[in-house]
Formats: C-alpha cells, structure tokens, sequence
C-alpha cells in the first residue's frame, strides 16, 4: 500500500481528504507546514498532497525546502489550494510541484493525478 | 474573503460527495434524490460565490492582465471542445475559425469571455446551431458567437451586462444563470481594451461581436 501524506490546516479539509483516500492508501496527516516537513522525513511518504495557506512555514516553504533536500526532493508533490486565481498552476509549477489540485476537489481529478504521480 | 467564502463551501460539496459515494445501496431513491439535489445546489452556489469574487475584485481595481502572445484560433478551439457538453440535443456547433496573427493579451480573462458567451449561447438555444466565428481585422482579431436561441427582446439589449440582471426569457426551462456571466464579460473586455456589441432578435437569435487587439497599458476603458 502507497503511503500519502497529508498537509493541510484546516480540519475540515484534511478530513475530506483523508475519507477520500483512506480506503486505497495509508494516509499521514501534518496540520502545518512545520510538521509537514518532519513527517515527510520521517515517513518517506510516497506522495504529498500540500496545502499553500498554512500556518508556521507555507506551501511555498516547505516545496523549497523539500526540493532541497537530497532525501526527499523525488517525492511527488501535488498542491492543493483554494487560490483558483489564473496562474497559480503555473506558479505551482515553477514552485517545484509536480502538479496542482484546486479545491473544491474535484474527485476524478484527485484519482486522476495520484495515480499517475504513483506510477 | 475569498478563503473564508471557499473552504465552507469546499466542505458542503466535498462532504456531500463522499456521501452520495458511500451511501450507494443504502440510501433509498428519494434519501439519494436529496442528496443529489444539495450536491447541484451547492455547485450552483460556487459558481454563483466565484462570479461574485470576480466582480468585486474588478471593482476594486485589484485585477491584474497577465499579458503574453496568444494563439487565438488554438484557444477559440479549446473553448469550443469544452462547450460542446452544454449544447441541448440537436444543437450542433460550427466553427469558422480563419487564421488570425498571434495577439497580445491575457488568456485567462479571453477564455473567460468566450465560456460565458458560449455558454449563454449553449443555454438558451434549444434546436439550430451555435457558430463560433474567428476572423483577422485590421486591428487584430474579431470573434463572433451566434446562436439560433430563443432571442433577447430589444428594450432588454441595452441592460444585459447589468449585474444581476436576468431577461425574462420565455420559453427557456434552464434558468440556473447567476445573472452575472454578461456583468464579467463586459467588465473583462474593458479590462482588455477590446470592444463588444451584441444583437439580437426574439425568437431568431442572438449574435455577439467582439473585437480584440494587442493589449496596451493604459488602454482599459473605464467601466
């Protein structure tokens, strides 16, 4: 089983995520971007589905620092925001993400997109 | 503002959905009904916050034009495979897509007015065709969308980029518009420094014109 971690503050939205996924994958959950570092050190997750608004260190950081770091920079690394601003894909892009999620998540696009950073 | 507006109703949608899947086989048809219905309402009421959002940051000055060469007739393309969906059964799309000289613009906000008309276009058209039209003018390009709907009476023509403003349109079953779609696109071309006319007969038919050239600062015209 694929192991995903989960970086997301607000509780409502991690939740949503984690009944969305907790059948197909076993499922690590940090609430800030301080956190959310750590456990990717410590779990080695497969994936990470990153929220950019978080307290502490924001999405921006932690994708910086995550790149940055020889163990962890190949993990794939998908962003997730409510920003549905023009641009932000690109910017996400050019941030060191793999690939971008905007929320209300769209299911299939979820799917779609983990399954092909998994492969 | 926009956070604060978004994540409820990414929870209200979210939640609905995880429902509508895990509940297969256990809810009856009318529990599974009303679950649906929250479902569509909700994703009305998103489109609905996000028209709004949209506005009020052009009001508020606070919209930038993210300038860059654009392939026109590749984008007028695009917008055409993604309304394609929306048209009623029998309705079918023509494209008259001429090559057009690569324009200056923003292609965020120009795929926005073009979803908007041809949506409106889509929506109100129930037997006939939608043509989507892209030729080369003088000034740079000139798009057209035209349908064979079900018209626009001529005292409402010159109300129809007022916000919230919906004609009174006989006939027509699908009425979940916000009332905001024309608002933007009159708003977005400003942004763009283009210009846009429509025309329209009851009964016949409705046909936007707009007019686009190589996006210059300064160039907005006030709303």
């Amino acid at each position: 089983v694929k192991k995903i971690l989960i970086v997301e503050d607000v509780e409502m939205n991690r939740d949503l995520l984690v009944q969305l996924l907790e059948d197909r994958y076993a499922l690590v959950e940090a609430t800030d971007g301080r956190q959310g570092l750590e456990a990717a050190a410590r779990e080695r997750p497969d994936l990470i589905l990153l929220d950019i608004s978080l307290p502490e260190v924001d999405g921006w950081e932690v994708a910086r620092r995550l790149r940055a770091d020889p163990d962890l920079r190949h993990i794939p690394l998908i962003a997730v925001t409510a920003h549905a601003m023009a641009g932000d894909q690109e910017k996400a892009l050019q941030a060191g993400f793999d690939d971008y999620l905007s929320k209300p998540i769209d299911e299939d696009e979820l799917w779609a997109k983990i399954a092909r950073h998994l492969s | 503002m926009s956070h604060d507006l978004r994540t409820p109703m990414n929870a209200i949608i979210g939640y609905t959905r995880i429902l509508l899947r895990k509940t297969t086989g256990v809810l009856d048809g009318r529990q599974y009904r009303n679950l649906e219905n929250i479902r569509i309402s909700a994703d009305q009421l998103l489109v609905l916050i996000n028209d709004i959002l949209d506005l009020s940051r052009i009001e508020a000055g606070h919209l930038e034009v993210r300038v860059e060469p654009v392939d026109v007739r590749q984008l007028v393309s695009e917008c055409a495979v993604a309304v394609a969906p929306l048209l009623q059964p029998g309705v079918e799309l023509v494209q008259q897509l001429e090559p057009v000289p690569t324009l200056r613009t923003d292609p965020d906000r120009l795929r926005r007015i073009l979803t908007n008309l041809l949506g409106n276009a889509a929506k109100f058209t129930h037997r006939g065709r939608v043509t989507l039209s892209l030729r080369p003018v003088a000034e740079g390009v000139e798009l057209g969308v035209a349908d064979t709907g079900i018209g626009i009476p001529e005292e409402e023509l010159p109300h129809i980029y007022d916000e919230f403003r919906q004609v009174a349109r006989k006939g027509s079953t699908a009425q979940e518009g916000t009332g905001l779609g024309l608002a933007i696109v009159k708003k977005y071309v400003d942004l763009l420094g283009g210009r846009i006319a429509a025309d329209s007969r009851v009964g016949e038919g409705t046909r936007f014109v707009l007019r686009l050239s190589d996006w210059k600062p300064g160039k907005e015209t006030a709303p």
